[in-house]
């Protein structure tokens, strides 16, 4: 059988790269004794598959994935497993049994929401904030992205939906992200937030969070309402 | 710091899981009376690689009241980051700065390490030097095998722990614990320390005083890793490690470990199948790997190997053997398991003549190694790997021709067979290191040899491989290997030569992208000494050893029985077939 189930990763793992996470969820469902079913050969691993990689750096409470198993089992009692045996920051969140002929996850990826959270080095005022958003996706976002072939200049405009300034206090500063994410190309939220802070002259770090992923309409997964 | 500030930093490392702490199975205590670091002075994959750190980091947390906590040696991308910040080192469990600890312990593994003792120390804002450091600070204590000669970084050192640890570095933190209560000195604690077989305090040394190493008789019956941690980041050794035996019988003469772990104390079958599935139960791990100095000298081998591989293969664990010499039994039992990928196999004559080979008691032939690789080769492998040391005593060019010829009869014997019996081409790698002597061992009286004539040696045997089908040679001189030398014999000046070092910047001394052979040249010039004349030293027999003070068990009388012996080109029979008297007379109860 194939379960679906989702992923959260806490803060204090955010810096872990997606491979190490991968490793570790697997480990952590051997840990749990999971029927999973493993691959043949001479050096047989799981079969999982991720909707979308976890950048380092960035937790989120929504990481999708997919994982074959050999028998059945009700997913509350995968969760309930998988939870005893999981590190700090780590645990399902939610989980169900795939229907036959479900398709892949990466194929039905639609969009992401994302939670910015800014430390700046100098106060921002929300009127300049929202100004220049407002000005900054009226054209062109063009940012330099790294390719195959090279250094190649991309608009990333087409892949937001939505920006809002949610709250702004002094050097304190909150957004909100709707991009588009799909198997073949995404919102890269910090090249947006690194251009943002380009055009506002400021200086900061900030802090991502993927809160929503969205896939197309089916009926099982999250999906955009407008969709 | 809060998680977010915390993340912040790491964001500008390349590495940050390296530094974050909470993996699986890690011990956090909030409340202890007694906090020992356990520190490793390289960075994060190769420490959690260390199976004796994993030992002690359970021993210790098992006794109540401990909280023993972990330490890497920052990266230079993070020591930058600490620095930029004033951030004082911390432990991976609590983020606590060393500072604070009661006990800081170093695990010294190898000898190019030390310069990052130095970095973590520093970075800890503790005083480098023992003479300097004040009541408050924590004790610091240092163990492992370069502990056997502790000279060099003695005058660093509160207590230097000698031997197994398992027992010792328990007794040593109560000790402190005990002080601490008693609100004794540090003057106090360190004569009591003083008292304990196997601790070494530089402070309280007396020309008379002897250091008699530490050593646990069952290891059957001693502690292991317990749930041992399972790291985010890959590490180097990412396996459940299983140490079948400590110690080695076959007396090869310039083998430390083989002097040094004696004698020989195994854990049994039952044991060690118990801790498999135990450790692979709460790890989640997939590979299992059997660790020994020589793994096919375990007495229960034939019955351990096939029932682990079997067993493990039910949870998709596989099991790796290094350190294993096939022998035509074990074969059997593998290939009928067909389990073995035919990864490459790897022997180690060491040297190329059998003259030599007799010279270092390395007891195995010519026909030894054709058998077992005509064996290979007929079954399909196609890649073997050679090891060989050059610079050994008595070493002429005879025997560095030897390896050439070695390799072209393996060769030729991959090349004899048909077509379609063998592998498609023959990989054979010529790996050579350069001989580094090591005290406690039968040639700890031999200078190594020079740069240039090693050099030479390299180029005769470069030119002797070539045309040798399928062969690879694999070696290259460094400055590294004068430096091993210099400080495995060292005595107590290479300290001031450390010091200096590290102010010019030397850390990470083994990684090579660190190596800096030139601040390292400074820093002996500047202390008025040399490193070539440390590595090429050569002590004559009755002369006093910076280490003499120190007791591995092994007498020096018989190391220089094996010294002579190896001279005129005798061999030592393994001792498990008649005891040579290695222990002499004094403690031959630790060995029977």
């Amino acid at each position: 059988m194939k379960l679906i189930a989702a992923y959260h990763k806490g803060q204090e793992i955010a810096m872990i790269s997606h491979l190490d996470i991968q490793r570790t969820l697997q480990r952590a469902l051997r840990r749990a004794n999971l029927p999973l079913l493993y691959s043949n050969g001479f050096n047989p691993h799981p079969q999982f598959s991720f909707a979308t990689a976890a950048a380092t750096g960035m937790s989120s409470c929504c990481e999708w994935f997919e994982v074959q198993l050999s028998e059945e089992i009700d997913p509350s009692e995968f969760m309930q497993r998988a939870n005893a045996v999981m590190p700090q920051g780590m645990s399902i969140s939610g989980a169900f049994t795939a229907p036959e002929q479900f398709g892949s996850l990466s194929a039905k990826l639609r969009a992401a929401e994302y939670r910015v959270r800014f430390q700046l080095e100098a106060p921002v005022l929300r009127e300049k904030l929202d100004e220049t958003l407002e000005a900054m996706l009226a054209g062109e976002i063009i940012i330099q992205k790294r390719t195959k072939g090279g250094i190649k200049p991309v608009d990333m405009r087409p892949y937001i939906l939505r920006v809002s300034v949610e709250q702004v206090e002094g050097e304190k500063a909150a957004l909100r992200v709707l991009g588009k994410l799909q198997a073949d190309g995404g919102l890269r939220v910090d090249a947006l937030i690194d251009a943002l802070l380009a055009r506002l002259d400021a200086h900061g770090s900030y802090e991502i969070f993927r809160s929503n992923m969205y896939f197309a309409e089916d009926g099982l997964l999250p999906h955009l309402p407008a969709e | 710091m809060d998680q977010t500030a915390f993340n912040r930093l790491l964001s500008r490392v390349e590495k940050p899981a390296r530094y974050i702490g909470g993996e699986w199975n890690s011990i956090v205590k909030q409340e202890a009376d007694i906090h020992f670091a356990l520190l490793f002075p390289d960075v994060y994959e190769i420490g959690m690689s260390h199976l004796g750190s994993r030992i002690l980091y359970h021993v210790l947390n098992s006794v109540e009241g401990v909280a023993c906590e972990r330490a890497f040696a920052p990266w230079p991308d993070f020591e930058q980051v600490l620095r930029e910040e004033h951030m004082p080192l911390f432990s991976l469990e609590t983020k606590r700065p060393l500072k604070e600890f009661d006990i800081v312990g170093f695990a010294l593994l190898y000898e190019m390490c030390y310069t990052n003792i130095l970095q973590m120390l520093d970075l800890s804002g503790i005083p480098l030097l023992a003479k300097d450091r004040f009541e408050h600070d924590p004790l610091i204590i240092c163990g492992g095998p370069c502990a056997c000669n502790p000279a060099p970084i003695a005058p660093f050192m509160d207590a230097v722990l000698i031997g197994d640890g398992e027992e010792m570095t328990p007794e040593v933190t109560l000790a402190v614990r005990n002080a601490k209560r008693a609100g004794k000195s540090k003057a106090e604690l360190l004569k009591e320390l003083s008292t304990m077989r196997g601790v070494y305090v530089p402070s309280l040394r007396t020309e008379d005083n002897c250091v008699v190493r530490r050593i646990i008789k069952n290891l059957d019956t001693a502690v292991f890793t317990g749930e041992p941690i399972v790291p985010y980041l890959g590490i180097v050794h990412d396996r459940v490690a299983l140490e079948v035996m400590r110690g080695c019988t076959r007396g090869c003469r310039f083998c430390q470990a083989g002097y040094i772990y004696r004698p020989i104390r195994e854990r049994k079958s039952e044991t060690l199948m118990e801790l498999a599935r135990q450790q692979i139960g709460c790890t989640g791990y997939d590979e299992v790997s059997l660790l020994s100095l020589s793994t096919g000298d375990y007495s229960e081998v034939h019955k351990l190997v096939p029932e682990i591989i079997r067993e493990m293969e039910a949870g998709k664990v596989s099991v790796a053997l290094p350190s294993l010499r096939v022998d035509s039994e074990l074969a059997n039992d593998l290939s009928v398991m067909q389990t073995v990928r035919k990864a490459g196999l790897t022997f180690a004559p060491e040297a190329g003549t059998q003259r030599l080979r007799d010279v270092i008691n390395k007891n195995v032939t010519q026909d030894d190694i054709l058998r077992a690789t005509q064996d290979a080769f007929s079954a399909g492998w196609s890649s073997v790997k050679l090891y060989f040391m050059i610079g050994l005593p008595t070493e002429t060019d005879e025997d560095i021709l030897g390896i050439a010829q070695l390799a072209r009869k393996i060769s030729w014997q991959f090349y004899q067979l048909p077509k379609e019996q063998r592998g498609k081409g023959l990989r054979l790698n010529v790996s050579v290191s350069t001989f580094v002597p090591k005290p406690f061992t039968a040639f700890q009286w031999c200078g190594q040899v020079p740069a240039d004539e090693i050099k030479r040696k390299q180029e005769l045997l470069r030119n002797s491989l070539k045309g040798v089908r399928g062969a690879e040679l694999n070696c290259h001189y460094s400055l590294l290997s004068v430096l091993e030398a210099a400080f495995s014999r060292g005595d107590e000046r290479l300290a001031d030569v450390l010091l200096r070092a590290y102010q010019l910047g030397c850390r990470f001394d083994s990684w090579s992208e660190h190596f800096q052979s030139k601040a390292w040249a400074q820093a002996f010039a500047d202390c008025g000494l040399s490193e070539q004349a440390y590595a090429q030293r050569e002590y004559a027999l009755e002369d006093a050893l910076p280490w003499d003070f120190v007791d591995m068990l092994v007498t020096k009388q018989y190391l220089r029985r094996e010294y002579e012996r190896a001279l005129s080109g005798e061999t030592t029979p393994d001792c498990r077939e008649n005891c040579n008297g290695c222990f002499g007379a004094r403690y031959e109860t630790d060995c029977r």
